[in-house]
């Protein structure tokens, strides 16, 4: 009786189950977010406002930056129209869970792939390349990585694990420091309360131009870096459609509008990914 | 004096804007949860009583902060796609009920014996003696600690930043990023602060010494 009862009672979960096994594959070869979308009208796209020159607020009190005009680019390369995206500004512990609950359709947040983070979102091709640079004051007696692995120097760090992992990897015998902000970073070096910061190049580029008194180590904490728009995993349509625009921004039909936004961010024209297209001509 | 805060002060009262109206939104749902349900605690029976302890202890016991992390990931969760600024209000709401809840509770009780007897003895039924006696008069003892709640309230929307709910604090964050000058932008911040909050400090200073009864 109860043997019968539950045999009874598996055979209908199974069946349940096989339904909604056959129901969730058609459903996710017909429903892409590239669908939503496009039938919305308009990007919703994750972005920092306190990352210059990626995406900070500037003086009018407008959302500007390289990540910014990538974001509106995309726009215009899906809708013909650059403002039809609208922004969410998100902090960077808040990319993951905002794509993957489908807040954002996709998050365009200087975030550079580690293989940790392509375990929780999906990554397009890097559309711009990234390193970690260490910045200090400009009458600081650093010269190279070596000379910050000292007991009295204090790192500062942001709050984001490859910091960490990477400041007691190449310092172990340094302090360290965290922050939540890339400001709080550098005024912590510039007020002595930290004697170096890790700054993605880009930005300290960016910093040191408006504070004359610190400057950026020449030696590297890391190779080049990729950087990737990232969104939520398993959803090809979409994945495949902006690899695609990424693609044709760094070396396709896009790259003259991407240099354009690359040379008024960064002050130097972008290489061409296809690298036989910048030989210098004869 | 301070160049920084001045030519950024109108991107930061943007952002004033949006803590007064989270302030109100929170402070007068809050209240409202907070006084009914310190009614029905009240009135309720022993199982209702329990539960409505329990929700009071947990989200007095528990900072701010973690319940809007809470809210802002549970949402989610649930299938509930929501701005970061609605799971913060509800969440706050929720916080600042409990609060509010356990002032309403300890007014209810502060009300003299004498006047819940005198009710009584004139054959009043129970919830006439609640809406025509009792709930007047804790009303009165009730608005110094709910006024001081949202004193405790309007300061602790600047955590709604943290989870990405744009207002004073998240702008002044932004300001700080671009021009790095963070004791400028934050004396701005704590002014700012301070004008929304101390005309409520006042009232709640005066109405302390006007409705305290006279023992």
């Amino acid at each position: 009786m109860k043997n019968g009862f539950l045999s009874k009672l598996r055979s209908v979960f199974a069946g349940a189950l096989a339904t909604m096994v056959v129901a969730g594959a058609a459903h996710a070869q017909e429903t892409s977010r590239l669908d939503e979308l496009l039938s919305r009208g308009k990007l919703i796209v994750g972005v920092s406002s306190e990352s210059p020159p990626f995406g900070f607020v500037d003086e009018k009190g407008e959302l500007v930056g390289f990540d910014i005009d990538i974001a509106k680019l995309i726009a215009k390369a899906t809708f013909g129209d650059e403002t039809k995206v609208e922004f969410v500004r998100q902090s960077a512990a808040q990319r993951w869970p905002n794509a993957q609950n489908g807040t954002i359709d996709f998050g365009a947040q200087t975030t550079s792939i580690y293989a940790d983070r392509a375990q929780k979102v999906a990554f397009t091709r890097s559309y711009i390349d990234g390193g970690v640079v260490m910045i200090v004051r400009k009458d600081a007696p650093f010269q190279k990585l070596a000379d910050f692995n000292k007991s009295d120097v204090t790192i500062a760090n942001l709050t984001t694990p490859t910091q960490e992992e990477r400041a007691k990897r190449l310092f172990p015998s340094a302090q360290i420091a965290t922050f939540d902000g890339i400001a709080a970073q550098f005024n912590a070096v510039k007020l002595g309360r930290a004697q170096g910061a890790q700054l993605d190049g880009p930005v300290a580029a960016w910093y040191v131009k408006q504070n004359p008194d610190m400057r950026v180590i020449e030696e590297r904490l890391t190779d080049v870096v990729n950087t990737g728009i990232f969104m939520k995993p398993g959803d090809f349509r979409l994945w495949q459609y902006l690899d695609l625009t990424v693609s044709e921004m760094t070396g396709g039909y896009l790259f003259a509008d991407y240099s354009k936004i690359y040379e008024k961010w960064f002050g130097t024209k972008p290489l061409n990914v296809k690298w036989y297209l910048n030989q210098p001509q004869k | 004096m301070f160049p920084v805060l001045q030519s950024n002060l109108p991107y930061l009262l943007q952002g004033a804007v949006y803590t007064v109206i989270l302030s109100a939104i929170v402070v007068s749902c809050g209240t409202a949860l907070g006084v009914g349900i310190g009614v029905l605690a009240s009135v309720g029976g022993a199982i209702l009583r329990s539960i409505i302890t329990a929700y009071i202890f947990l989200f007095r016991g528990v900072p701010v902060l973690v319940i809007m992390f809470l809210g802002f990931y549970s949402f989610p969760a649930l299938g509930l796609r929501l701005d970061a600024y609605t799971a913060v209000a509800i969440s706050m709401i929720v916080y600042v009920g409990a609060f509010v809840a356990e002032a309403t509770r300890g007014a209810i009780a502060g009300v003299p014996t004498g006047q819940t007897e005198a009710a009584k003895s004139l054959g009043m039924r129970k919830g006439k003696m609640m809406r025509e006696i009792v709930l007047p008069q804790a009303m009165r003892l009730v608005i110094a600690p709910v006024l001081n709640i949202s004193l405790m309230a309007i300061k602790q929307t600047s955590y709604a930043s943290i989870v990405g709910a744009w207002e004073l604090s998240f702008a002044a964050r932004e300001v700080v990023e671009r021009t790095l000058a963070a004791f400028q932008i934050f004396l701005g911040v704590m002014l700012i602060y301070f004008i929304i909050c101390y005309p409520l400090s006042l009232a709640a200073r005066a109405l302390d010494k006007r409705l305290a009864f006279d023992s």
